[in-house]
């Protein structure tokens, strides 16, 4: 049912738009490009555009609504604890992100790589599965820190807040970087700013840059972090105290 | 049914806390295992020469942030340390020695720290980096076998041979330093220049700091050392047929550059 709610008419448009998006963004690159990577492709467009957007869109108001339209209230009268409702909400919108990557990323890659690529088309089933494995897994995050904001704030202000966030650790890494290089911990502390665990370890996947332990295990901190903080944001929500 | 249980949350919270600790501690000790072997320039150059190797070479300075974040973050990484010791001999040019600092400078045209230079086993400049690089794209430029095009240009030697038996032009181009070598591939690879060159030319490449490479500039009568790159156009007797510099315009318009070398061709 919480699935269903989500795809709403203006809901259809997400995956359709953003693979549009992304089909403008592949079909360049499959023109100038000697060796088509379809992971290398899908990791450029898929972590750049479709999954902060897809998360972003299906996401930003995901408990904030509930609360507004009275939908959280009625769910609590009945015999479910604020845990289950907030694993069913996890598991919808994690359910229509993967459709929006499947839709809006993995079908305009294959697509654009069999009829557009003048150069080399390659499909390593490896590559492949790590970086959707890892798609998932920061859509995964990317939804628990909106499921977190959601329960403070309303929808449009949690995407503001998403993208501050990003661009401000991107400012302060690099001043950090240009200005303290030599102090250990604020290199360190550089390293952390912004959740992008599974992103550097992509990166290092793909470009044979070694096994990345730190990067792994610094998203699955931040993941689990996420869903911790989204926990106990959902038991501080306020509703009527006579319907629980 | 307790609505506000916490019992997720906290067992959630606490395991992240204790991967989050692994992440750091793990980030901040990066692998310790056997350290690189820096050679000074002229000892690569042998080695590489014995081993047909080409020669990874660090230039930097001691006052240099980037230089020291480099050696003590990414150098010491696995990956980085076992790509640069299998396929690479070491060298490293402190650019304030007293003594070689100042010539190897000017030799390889460096302008700032930390500069990375890949010279082939025969000591030609194959590709350059300036600044930091993180972990992964310094892999991804080392391993990048995809190449520069006009690496595989002909020597000018055989160039003078090849124009002579198709009777053709020589098209000299001369670099100021590797650094320009993937900005050049890019121009001469669009598709009008190319066919242009390999309509009317045998082309050729000579990068200023290459070994051996002086002294073809000088036979050429290069123009001196200038910001920018230059085309020079031979008959395939040497004669000279005409020059000019890769301006702005051309670097834009690739059109530019394909007139010019058509009016050369045909002058």
């Amino acid at each position: 049912m919480e699935f269903r709610r989500q795809w709403t008419v203006a809901a259809f448009f997400i995956p359709i738009g953003l693979g549009a998006l992304t089909t403008i963004m592949l079909v360049p690159m499959a023109l100038i490009q000697p060796v088509y990577d379809f992971a290398r492709n899908a990791a450029q467009i898929n972590l750049s555009m479709v999954v902060p957007f897809a998360a972003a869109l299906f996401c930003g108001g995901i408990i904030s609504i509930d609360v507004k339209e009275g939908w959280l209230r009625t769910l609590l009268i009945r015999p479910i604890t604020r845990q289950q409702y907030l694993l069913i909400k996890l598991a919808a919108a994690f359910s229509s992100v993967v459709i929006t990557i499947v839709v809006a990323g993995v079908i305009p890659n294959i697509a654009v790589g069999a009829f557009f690529a003048k150069g080399v088309v390659r499909y390593e089933i490896g590559p492949i599965l790590v970086a959707h494995t890892l798609f998932l897994l920061q859509a995964l995050l990317i939804i628990g820190l909106l499921v977190f904001f959601s329960c403070w704030m309303p929808g449009i202000f949690n995407m503001v807040l998403l993208a501050a966030w990003y661009i401000a650790a991107a400012s302060i890494g690099s001043y950090l970087q240009s200005r303290f290089w030599s102090s250990e911990w604020l290199m360190l502390l550089r390293d952390f700013l912004f959740p992008s665990g599974f992103t550097s370890a992509l990166e290092m996947i793909l470009g044979n840059a070694g096994t990345p332990t730190s990067e792994l295990a610094w998203g699955f901190a931040a993941l689990g972090f996420s869903f911790a903080l989204a926990f106990w944001s959902v038991t501080r929500i306020e509703v009527d105290k006579s319907s629980e | 049914m307790n609505q506000r249980d916490l019992t997720y949350a906290k067992w959630i919270g606490l395991i992240s806390g204790a991967i989050l600790l692994f992440a750091a501690v793990t980030e901040y000790w990066p692998a310790s295992g056997t350290s690189l072997n820096w050679l000074t320039l002229e000892e690569a150059r042998l080695e590489a020469g014995r081993q047909e190797k080409p020669v990874f070479v660090d230039v930097y300075a001691d006052w240099c942030g980037p230089c020291k974040q480099m050696e003590r973050t990414v150098f010491p990484a696995d990956s980085v340390r076992d790509l640069l010791s299998g396929r690479f001999v070491l060298a490293k040019i402190n650019g304030d020695d007293p003594l070689t600092g100042d010539s190897l400078k000017k030799q390889f045209g460096i302008r700032a720290y930390p500069t990375y230079i890949v010279l082939s086993p025969t000591g030609k400049e194959r590709k350059r980096r300036v600044g930091f690089i993180n972990k992964t794209s310094l892999v991804s430029w080392l391993s990048d076998s995809a190449g520069v095009r006009i690496l595989s240009w002909p020597e000018l030697n055989n160039a003078a041979m090849t124009a002579r038996t198709l009777h053709r032009r020589i098209m000299v181009l001369v670099l100021q330093s590797g650094e320009d070598l993937e900005h050049a591939n890019t121009m001469f690879e669009g598709q009008k220049v190319a066919e242009a060159i390999g309509k009317f030319y045998v082309p050729t490449l000579l990068v200023r700091g290459n070994s051996g490479e002086e002294s073809l500039l000088s036979q050429i009568a290069a123009s001196p050392r200038t910001q920018m790159s230059e085309v020079i156009v031979l008959e395939s007797n040497g004669k000279e047929v005409g020059r000019f510099f890769i301006d702005r315009q051309m670097q834009f318009r690739s059109f530019a550059l394909e007139n010019k070398l058509v009016e050369l061709a045909k002058k």
